[in-house]
């Protein structure tokens, strides 16, 4: 495990998070929102979103790496399914990868004990 | 804040306030909730205490940087953790720039307005941007902190339940909390409608995962940086070809 301070970690995090929004209430009603360095602020968040998601799926650290890739991809799968089929409603996509991820395990639990 | 709460002395800002809660306690509510639950978990099975984790939910309050906090913890460089928050993050600014002047109108910076911005998050900005042009302009600061501090109380008990649940469920709960992170990033990867965040959730997905594969711990930051840039100079191009 890591030797540096939780409070450290912490720290620093809240200081990447707070220069953004405090920039943004500096120039808020200065600056035109939809400038193109915002669209290009936009693609790495995405980016980011899809990179970590993924790297959650396949490398996930702590307890997560306990369960099987194929039980994440699967979860995975039906929220995105869903989320498409339902015309892109968020909070379907969501609850059904979730509860397809705890149908699973409770399954394998009352199939292997 | 003092405004705030001086201004709303009055009859009529508590019938705002209350309108900012019972708005908060609908949709967005359960949303943060269960996000936040997964995220409790999440930090105690990475090894967070309790007190960090629930003040990393109130001190940073954006999801996808607190589990970039989680999941880089355990590596452990600030360096990169650093920049992988700041990359996430950056979208705050754009955010702020869009929503606060639909709370504070054409008032100049004062240092309140640091405190709308930390209350801000995405579920705030489209609830803002749905709502605020039906409320008065002076009592919308009092609607967006009453909002968001009713959001941002349920994101810090959902922290508390979350971690201090984990564990102690059978596996199959545990694991379902511990999957709620995985599962909110890439429905927020999926969300991505227009040409350049599709392109980037594709070409960043996947440079995150090779980057991370060779270089373990930086795969996040450069990935999505790069990905991310390519993805936008890429998409810059399909839509100039498209004209």
């Amino acid at each position: 495990m890591n030797d540096l301070s939780q409070w450290t970690f912490f720290l620093v995090a809240a200081v990447a998070t707070l220069l953004p929004r405090a920039l943004g209430a500096l120039a808020a009603g200065r600056v035109d929102p939809t400038s193109r360095i915002f669209e290009w602020m936009t693609c790495v968040a995405y980016a980011m979103a899809s990179g970590l998601a993924l790297r959650m799926l396949f490398y996930p650290t702590g307890a997560l790496g306990e369960t099987l890739l194929f039980d994440r991809l699967i979860a995975a799968t039906v929220a995105l399914a869903i989320f498409f089929l339902m015309k892109r409603q968020l909070l379907f996509g969501f609850a059904s990868g979730v509860l397809v991820f705890w149908a699973i395990g409770f399954f394998q639990l009352s199939q292997f004990g | 804040m003092k405004k705030v709460f001086v201004t709303a002395k009055t009859k009529h800002h508590y019938t705002v306030i209350w309108n900012g809660i019972r708005s908060a306690l609908g949709v967005p509510g359960i949303a943060v909730f269960s996000s936040m639950l997964g995220f409790g978990a999440l930090a105690e099975s990475n090894g967070l205490d309790l007190s960090v984790a629930v003040l990393v939910t109130l001190g940073i309050w954006a999801l996808p940087g607190q589990i970039v906090l989680v999941d880089l913890y355990p590596s452990g460089s600030l360096t990169a953790l650093f920049f992988a928050v700041l990359f996430v993050n950056a979208r705050f600014f754009p955010l702020a720039l869009a929503t606060l002047p639909l709370v504070k109108g054409a008032e100049n910076f004062r240092v309140l307005h640091l405190l709308y911005a930390h209350l801000l998050s995405v579920i705030s900005w489209s609830h803002m941007t749905t709502c605020a042009l039906k409320i008065e302009q002076s009592k919308r600061p009092v609607y967006f902190v009453s909002f968001t501090t009713t959001v941002l109380t349920l994101a810090g008990i959902a922290t508390i339940v979350g971690y201090i649940v984990a564990g102690k469920v059978p596996y199959h709960f545990n694991s379902a909390l511990l999957i709620i992170p995985t599962i909110y990033l890439l429905m927020l990867a999926a969300n991505a409608r227009t040409l350049l965040p599709i392109v980037a959730v594709l070409i960043g997905g996947g440079a995150v995962v090779v980057i991370d594969w060779s270089l373990p711990g930086w795969g996040l930051v450069l990935g999505g940086f790069m990905g991310g840039t390519l993805a936008f100079l890429l998409g810059l191009r399909l839509e100039r070809r498209g004209e």
